[in-house]
């Protein structure tokens, strides 16, 4: 390539400038001005599909890595103190499993629980979803664990509203009564109410307490690929326990109709 | 045009969800991805478009960074969706074909004579698609996508020295490829081999890197 550069020479200063999109009085400024013309309409033709993917990907819920990992966190802290408690009181009671794990969770529980899905279902991404289908019934007889009250709080707030008044006539429940003061739905309501609800209610007595909430996370179905691999990563090791059978546990699908609760 | 100031917020405004945010961006970086896209894989490049916008609107809330970061992630973005289309050519028996003007333009002689004439953006596109790979795509990233050499060899998994050379070394080949202003013509600098297979040789070599 000798003899074509003599006639058109380009020194390094002239070649930054072209580069540089400066004008430099060099023949090739037409080319490089057209290579970076305005856009033709036939260029942008792919925007509809782009705003749609846009929008798409606005609808799908926030894959960011740190709010999935925070949320694995909770996850794993409740499953921790999910465990702990459970140990605490499987001796006793087996039926109550469900229904105590589930409104052991804790989460955004925008209102008082009138039944146990309600407000699972309702709970925020941090909440097992989990729908209970039967009113589990207690089995076991009271004994008297320091978190028997908030096990009877937590049989209480089972009821429907409605039926409350009546079970408390129910003698099971005369020692939160007794704790509350009162025969009086409210006034037990309140009582429990004010019980923080993720340590005393987590007395959950699954056969299987060693990874209680496990398959209350069946997945996170908000997560696509790409960065979110990592959830992938993190799952197989929540479920390191294996074996952990969803067997107590009725389907994941949380919907209110499926659980009514101890509707008469 | 907005002002690279103005699009760095239009970036983060595309980030919180903006639709309008997002329009910009796209109206504004496509043309020069898509032209990039042409010299990399000629006919393919509006396929190879589409996909790097599915993922850059699929990713965009994950970026961090300022409109010259969303320049040189798009490229990123938009190079490997042509080497995978790339790849995918090569391992289907009909191998790729160049894209049929390209190849009327390379074989003509009068190849340099069509783009001072026109002065097209096609005629410009498939005059930078003659170079050699690495140059043509140094052309490209740096003078229509507007990245700096250093943003550049990171695309190419080259460094920046070596991004400069190969500009350079482009824009002398384009330069000399151009019609004499006098009448005397030089000697037309044949290249057959160069085009055929658009960049995939240095690119493959890059893309382990980035990867």
């Amino acid at each position: 390539m000798t003899s074509p550069e003599e006639w058109s020479e380009m020194d390094r200063r002239t070649a930054d400038r072209l580069l540089r999109g400066d004008r430099s009085g060099h023949p090739l400024d037409q080319v490089l001005a057209a290579a970076t013309a305005p856009a033709t309409a036939h260029e942008l033709a792919g925007e509809a599909d782009a705003m749609a993917a846009f929008r798409a990907a606005a609808h799908a819920p926030a894959p960011r890595r740190r709010s999935s990992m925070l949320r694995s966190a909770v996850a794993r802290l409740l499953t921790l103190k999910v465990a702990v408690v459970a140990l605490g009181t499987s001796a006793t009671i087996g039926g109550v499993a469900l229904a105590a794990n589930t409104g052991a969770l804790p989460g955004p529980l925008g209102e008082d629980s009138l039944t146990v899905s309600a407000p699972a279902s309702q709970a925020g991404p941090q909440t097992p979803r989990q729908a209970v289908s039967t009113m589990p019934q207690p089995a076991a007889t009271p004994t008297m664990y320091p978190d028997r009250v908030a096990e009877l709080c937590q049989e209480f707030t089972l009821h429907d509203r409605d039926t409350r008044t009546r079970a408390l006539n129910d003698g099971r429940f005369g020692e939160l009564v007794k704790r509350a003061g009162e025969k009086d739905r409210e006034r037990v309501e309140q009582f429990c109410g004010s019980r923080p609800r993720n340590s005393t209610f987590g007395g959950t007595s699954s056969p299987r307490p060693d990874y209680p909430n496990q398959s209350s996370y069946p997945a996170y179905p908000d997560q696509p690929g790409g960065y979110d691999d990592k959830d992938d990563e993190q799952r197989p090791d929540d479920q390191g326990g294996g074996q952990w059978s969803p067997k107590p546990r009725p389907s994941a699908s949380a919907s209110p109709s499926t659980s009514p609760g101890p509707r008469r | 045009m907005v002002a690279p100031e103005g699009l760095d917020a239009v970036v983060q405004a595309a980030q919180r969800g903006d639709e309008e945010a997002f329009r910009l961006l796209y109206r504004t970086q496509q043309p020069a991805l898509l032209r990039y896209l042409r010299v990399l894989v000629a006919e393919d490049a509006e396929d190879a478009a589409s996909e790097a916008w599915l993922q850059i609107a699929r990713d965009l809330r994950n970026f961090s960074g300022d409109w010259d970061g969303f320049r040189g992630w798009t490229a990123t973005i938009a190079r490997h969706r042509a080497m995978d289309l790339l790849r995918a050519q090569r391992r289907r028996p009909q191998a790729s074909a160049p894209v049929e003007f390209l190849t009327e333009l390379s074989a003509s002689d009068d190849t340099a004579d069509r783009a001072m004439e026109l002065v097209t953006t096609d005629a410009a596109l498939a005059l930078i698609a003659t170079l050699p790979p690495e140059q043509a795509e140094a052309v490209m990233l740096r003078v229509v996508v507007g990245l700096d050499a250093t943003t550049t060899g990171k695309i190419l998994g080259r460094r920046a020295g070596a991004v400069r050379t190969a500009a350079y070394r482009g824009l002398k080949q384009l330069a000399a490829r151009l019609p004499p202003p006098a009448p005397q013509r030089p000697p037309e600098q044949r290249r057959t081999s160069a085009w055929t297979n658009p960049v995939t040789t240095s690119a493959a070599a890059a893309l382990k890197e980035m990867r």
